[in-house]
């Protein structure tokens, strides 16, 4: 058993690691992909979460601005779901 | 099948909780006026400092040193170089200034003794935010409000003030992707949009002549400098031509920046 054969879990819990870590220091770009891609293969809560994070540090306008990053973590996330159920059936 | 249908249903429950709650925190948010808000980009600051005395320590202790050496030097050079950019920019503009203001027979004075401003440090990088914003180690606290105008050591504008903390800000860049600035080349006026790390296009008539390294002012921000003109780009086939204006100095390599108050 090596260290590099991570389990679907640790690969779920890798993403969304540096999807959170990289909201404070990569670019805006890094957190998208991230979110792209647990959307895509999990049904993952932590994406409108990344989104949140995203949009409480950097929105502009004490709030009043349209929140792209949490709205596109909520669509992200649900657009998905049927694509996961009909294509990553357990 | 029966299993398959309830690990679905627990699942789509979770993400339904988690949408519901990044709702709730969201609405909690603006209700509190920020309160979330603030104490994360507080914390941000705080991270941003240690991480920058962690990465000194590892500089410092030796280690990847013959790398570190060339990269801090070509980065000290590329600073220096982006500094004396500035400089002859923000001469240039003072130049410009200057010859406006000697033909003027009643001055207005722009910055009065009792409109002190404050030095903050810069506490994130600016590719890190897909808004054109930055994060700034100074707020309410300091004197900071909402509009207050965010200038680089040359005097060239980069940004406004858009959201106060205690000790943090929010500076929306004036070059943010998207955005529009009213601005005056050599005494033309023309629309400027932003695309970003300070960087903006216009799109000019091509009878309007223009040179590179002219200083670009916004009537708006107090006729301050906001850049100079880095390209210009013409055909004889087009009725208007593409000016590219840059700031100066390199928006990533800013560590300090001088906020002026708003005046009432």
């Amino acid at each position: 058993m090596s260290i590099f054969s991570l389990s679907g879990t640790n690969i779920r819990v890798l993403v969304a690691l540096i999807g959170f870590f990289s909201v404070f220091f990569a670019p805006w770009w890094v957190p998208l992909i991230c979110m792209i891609v647990l959307s895509l293969r999990y049904p993952a809560w932590e994406v409108p979460f990344i989104g949140l994070l995203m949009d409480f540090l950097w929105l502009p306008g004490g709030g009043f601005e349209i929140p792209v990053f949490l709205i596109a973590g909520i669509v992200l996330v649900w657009i998905c779901a049927p694509l996961r159920s009909q294509f990553l059936r357990p | 099948m029966m299993n398959s249908y309830r690990q679905n249903k627990s699942r789509n429950g979770r993400v339904l909780a988690a949408t519901a709650l990044v709702i709730f925190l969201f609405i909690l948010d603006i209700l509190t006026g920020g309160f979330l808000r603030h104490t994360l980009r507080s914390t941000t600051v705080v991270i941003s400092q240690w991480s920058g005395r962690v990465g000194a320590g590892i500089t410092g202790s030796g280690i990847f040193s013959t790398r570190t050496s060339l990269e801090a030097q070509n980065r000290s050079l590329a600073e220096k170089l982006a500094q004396f950019e500035e400089r002859a920019g923000g001469y240039e503009a003072l130049r410009e200034e200057n010859e406006q203001l000697r033909a003027l027979v009643r001055l207005v004075d722009n910055f009065p003794l009792s409109a002190q401003g404050v030095t903050a440090p810069v506490v994130s990088s600016v590719r890190t935010s897909p808004y054109g914003t930055f994060l700034i180690g100074a707020g309410a606290a300091d004197g900071i409000v909402r509009g207050s105008l965010v200038l680089t050591g040359g005097g060239f504008v980069v940004g406004k003030v858009t959201d106060t903390g205690a000790h943090t800000a929010v500076v929306s860049e004036i070059f943010a992707p998207g955005s529009t600035v009213e601005a005056v080349v050599g005494g033309a006026p023309i629309s400027a949009v932003g695309s970003g790390g300070g960087n903006a296009r216009a799109k000019v008539p091509r009878a309007l002549s223009f040179t590179i390294n002219q200083p670009v002012t916004a009537p708006e921000l107090g006729q301050r400098a906001i850049g100079i003109v880095g390209s210009i780009a013409s055909s004889s086939a087009s009725a208007s031509q593409d000016v590219f204006i840059v700031l100066p100095v390199n928006l990533g390599s800013l560590k300090y920046v001088y906020i002026l108050p708003v005046r009432n």
